[in-house]
């Protein structure tokens, strides 16, 4: 009955989604016209600097110098006590001297996407802080797991567990009220958040943010194993290995406290067939979180939070 | 019962340990793992980094190797740069410095080096002050000048005595200004103009030696008509000196001999005049004259030399034929025409015509004359003519109808000359078998010009105190005279050194110098610089019998001179000493 009540308030609001599957495209248009969508150029070019093992220290400082929240925001972590450097770093070349290209690097990609989460507290569940914290600590920890059990750089899976996320801001940000409900409703602790959405607006947060990525030029494997990352078994062949993992890092994760929610909904089924999937052990992740809990501390302290 | 119990807990804590130790190795072995995958991907890592430094420092490499390249290709262009310009700099036909703000010498060419005797440390760095030279270096003020004026400064004629020769320079100079426009520097090219300026006296020389051969070979041509005229006059003279000696006769009839012989006495007098004042070699001088006066003394001396046969007649169809020239010249010309026409009529009977009229040309005339009023003095003969194909040519050098030793064939190019002088053309016009008829056209002189006022007081008096130097006491006596005469106070000197004393004794007492230029010890060109040194306005007059072009030049910038030419008239002396003391007083009165 109960679900039949439910069913009947999914129901009627399907009849208003009904109405928003015309909202879905104007959704659409509001983000492409709004702050979000300005910070997606330096993104992409920072994304394919990352990516790309020819590209120059030059090249990089050419692009944050544009950008001087970006830089100033580096220029600030290069000068934070963890790098302890005996000067004061000025410019972004000097960064890139001191502390290293790859980590100015990650830096950068990490400062730009943090301007996706810059805003207001606006509910007691969930924080655009926490989110961040959250998407930072998917991106350690995926990256941790191409390193040490895949023996791949991981830079590529670093950029994508940092925006996977992004699909909740957009929501958040320009449909508050629903993204409140779809919050309530998964306290409720029943169902995942990926049906729960799909029931109240018709769409969730991983559609959402793959279709706007895709329209702005990301990479195919970027924005389909974000689309995926709740379904992995759903997932093309070539971007499954990363889906599946944006969902175990998700998992692993709010375990490990740093969800941006309190509820610790989790499929223990559907992660133990992932996780064998690519041949993880249990002991080998919680391993893993040892060192991105480390991590995630020190960057605590050198402001990244 | 104890004791299995024991044995139990034992064995399941055995189980637990082994289970614990098994776990433990698990972790580790997991750990190891992972620290060994994290370690290959830091050794990548590492590799790559290392390839990018090496790239980096290869790159750092190549560049700095093109830019060595750059910079000895753009040396090796300014090395090249240099050589060319030091090729023109060394090579150009004139002495080439260029200077510094501060006037020390940066760059001078090699034939500037040459000329001064100069090594290049002994210049380069320095200042005109700072050089010891035989000669002195080119004028600093003018390099001042246009500095300050950031100006060309161009033709300035400067000029050097090194062992008895005399350089004349032209010097241009050219400022440097910068972008802001101030002169940085100055450029200067000085040209050795001596040849030039020496050719040109040269030149000048010779073509009054010209002139004066084609006198006398004029002359020559009068001779047999001037030597039958004065047989005449002696015949006349003799004839009555006789009768008055020899024959007794009444006092009355004496006394009209001795009129007669007068009257020839005066007449060859008046015919010797003539002669000399053709053939008088004399600097060119320009006054009003009235030509009609030159054609009548010309016909008087040409009359005698032709047969009674041919008949020489002379239309006036004006009476005021007034131009500034120089008399002497104008004479040569209508002699030189009269002459020809005589000697065109070969038979022995013929007639020569002179008329002179008035004649208005305006702008754009064929003649290419300025417009104005113009005599126009024809002079027809009715000999042979001209061949038409000959025309174009008489007027050019050498060109003569005459046979060896007849002529020079320079006659009418001096006429030419002579007329184009004095602002004037001469055309001909010919036809074979009815004669030939010369045209001079010469400028009429403005009539307010002839008449000016000055000319109708002959002196004019002072009472000022004058300084005369002249070699010659007999100028010395007359000048003295003269202006005492006038009312001057005069101290008069022969000896130019003493004069010189006394005026630097007393610089003050003199209002005016009048001074001979050519006099032993100290010359007339010292003493103007004497005095200007001590005194730079007093006015100086400089009287000299022959002026030459640099002489001239020399004197013209300086201020209150004046030079009159030898022999000069009282009555123009008086007037530029009376003119030169008035305009320094209104001078000095302000």
């Amino acid at each position: 009955m109960l679900k039949d009540l439910r069913g009947q308030k999914i129901n009627n609001r399907r009849v208003n989604m009904n109405q928003k599957k015309m909202t879905f495209y104007e959704l659409k248009q509001a983000i492409h016209s709004s702050e979000l969508a300005s910070i997606k150029t330096v993104l992409l070019e920072l994304i394919r600097l990352i990516n790309d093992p020819s590209a120059s220290a030059k090249q990089l400082k050419d692009l944050v110098e544009v950008d001087p929240p970006l830089s100033s925001r580096i220029l600030r972590l290069a000068n934070s006590a963890y790098y302890g450097m005996a000067r004061r770093i000025t410019d972004i070349q000097e960064a890139i001297i001191w502390i290293g290209f790859d980590t100015v690097k990650q830096i950068s990609i990490s400062m730009k996407a943090l301007e996706l989460f810059l805003g207001n507290e606006l509910d007691i569940f969930f924080s655009r802080d926490k989110l961040w914290r959250f998407s930072v600590a998917s991106a350690l920890t995926s990256k941790l797991i191409y390193r040490r059990e895949f023996k791949e750089l991981g830079n590529d899976i670093y950029s994508i567990a940092l925006l996977h996320n992004i699909g909740h801001i957009m929501i958040e940000q320009f449909i508050p009220d629903d993204f409140r409900k779809n919050l309530m409703s998964y306290r409720s602790g029943v169902k995942n958040l990926i049906e729960i959405e799909q029931n109240i607006l018709g769409f969730d947060h991983a559609i959402l943010a793959s279709e706007l990525m895709k329209e702005w030029d990301f990479h195919e494997n970027i924005y389909l194993s974000i689309r995926f990352h709740h379904q992995p078994q759903l997932a093309p062949a070539h971007v499954r290995r990363e889906a599946t993992i944006l969902y175990i890092v998700d998992q692993l994760c709010t375990r490990y406290d740093f969800g941006f929610s309190d509820i610790k909904n989790s499929n223990k089924f559907a992660f133990t067939s992932a996780i064998d999937a690519y041949n993880l052990q249990e002991i080998a992740l919680d391993n893993i979180m040892t060192t991105v809990k480390k991590d995630m501390r020190k960057m605590e302290q050198l402001g990244w939070f | 019962m104890v004791q299995e119990l024991l044995e139990k807990n034992n064995a399941r804590l055995n189980i637990n340990d082994n289970q614990d130790q098994e776990q433990e190795i698990t972790i580790l072995s997991t750990k190891l793992r992972q620290l060994e995958n994290e370690l290959k991907i830091l050794e990548q890592e590492n590799e790559l980094t290392n390839k990018r430094f090496l790239d980096i420092v290869s790159n750092l490499e190549h560049k700095v190797k093109e830019k060595n390249q750059q910079l000895y290709l753009s040396q090796s262009l300014i090395t090249e740069k240099n050589k060319e310009l030091n090729l023109m700099l060394n090579n150009a036909p004139a002495l080439i410095y260029y200077k510094d703000a501060e006037l020390a010498y940066i760059q001078v060419n090699q034939k500037f080096l040459s000329f001064f005797n100069l090594a290049p440390s002994s210049i380069l760095g320095k200042k005109n002050n700072e050089i010891i030279t035989d000669i002195d270096l080119f004028s600093e003020s003018y390099d001042i000048i246009t500095l300050n004026s950031k100006k060309p400064s161009n033709n300035i004629i400067e000029t050097f005595k090194y062992e008895g020769n005399k350089y004349y320079f032209s010097v241009d100079r050219i400022p440097i200004i910068d972008s802001d426009n101030t002169a940085r520097g100055i450029v200067c090219f000085a040209q050795n103009i001596s040849e030039k300026i020496s050719f040109e006296q040269e030149k000048s020389k010779f073509e009054e030696q010209l002139r004066q051969n084609q006198k006398i070979e004029a002359l020559g041509t009068l001779a047999s008509g001037i030597a039958h005229d004065f047989n005449n006059i002696l015949s006349a003279i003799n004839g009555y000196a006789e009768m008055a000696a020899h024959v007794e006769t009444s006092p009355e009839n004496i006394t009209k001999y001795i009129d007669a012989i007068l009257k020839a006495g005066l007449r060859a007098k008046e015919l010797t005049r003539q002669i000399l004042s053709f053939s008088r070699k004399k600097e060119t001088k320009f006054s009003p004259i009235n030509v009609i006066d030159i054609i009548e003394d010309v016909k008087k001396l040409v009359r005698p030399s032709l047969p009674s046969s041919i008949n020489l007649e002379f239309i006036k169809k004006t009476d005021q034929a007034i131009i500034f020239a120089d008399a002497t010249q104008i004479h040569q010309v209508f002699m030189n025409l009269c002459t020809n026409a005589f000697q065109a009529i070969k038979s022995s009977k013929g007639k020569i015509t002179i008329i002179i009229d008035k004649q208005k040309l305006e702008d754009d005339n064929p003649l290419q004359l300025e417009a104005g009023d113009y005599q126009v003095i024809q002079i027809m003969d009715d000999g042979e003519g001209i061949q038409e194909s000959k025309l174009k040519q008489i007027f050019e050098p050498y060109y003569t109808s005459k046979k060896c030793n007849e002529g020079t064939g320079l006659g009418l190019s001096i006429v030419s000359s002579i007329v184009r002088t004095h602002k004037g053309e001469i055309t001909v016009k010919s036809k074979l078998g009815e004669g030939t008829t010369f045209t001079t056209y010469l400028p009429t002189l403005d009539s307010l010009q002839t008449d000016s006022s000055e000319k109708n007081l002959k002196y004019i008096n002072g009472c000022e105190t004058i300084l005369v130097i002249d070699d010659e006491e007999s100028v010395v006596a007359l000048m003295d005279e003269f202006l005492s005469y006038l009312g001057y106070n005069v101290i008069a000197h022969s000896d130019s050194v003493e004069a010189m004393n006394i005026f630097e004794k007393q610089p003050d007492r003199f209002q005016a110098v009048i001074t001979d230029m050519t006099m032993p010890k100290i010359t007339g060109l010292e003493v103007v610089e004497k005095v200007r040194s001590i005194n730079e306005n007093v006015p100086i007059i400089l009287a000299s019998g022959y002026f030459d072009t640099m002489e001239e030049e020399m004197i013209s910038g300086i201020k209150n001179l004046k030079f009159i030419k030898k022999p000069y008239e009282l009555s123009s002396l008086s007037h530029t000493l009376y003119d030169m003391i008035k305009n320094q007083n209104v001078l000095t009165n302000f």
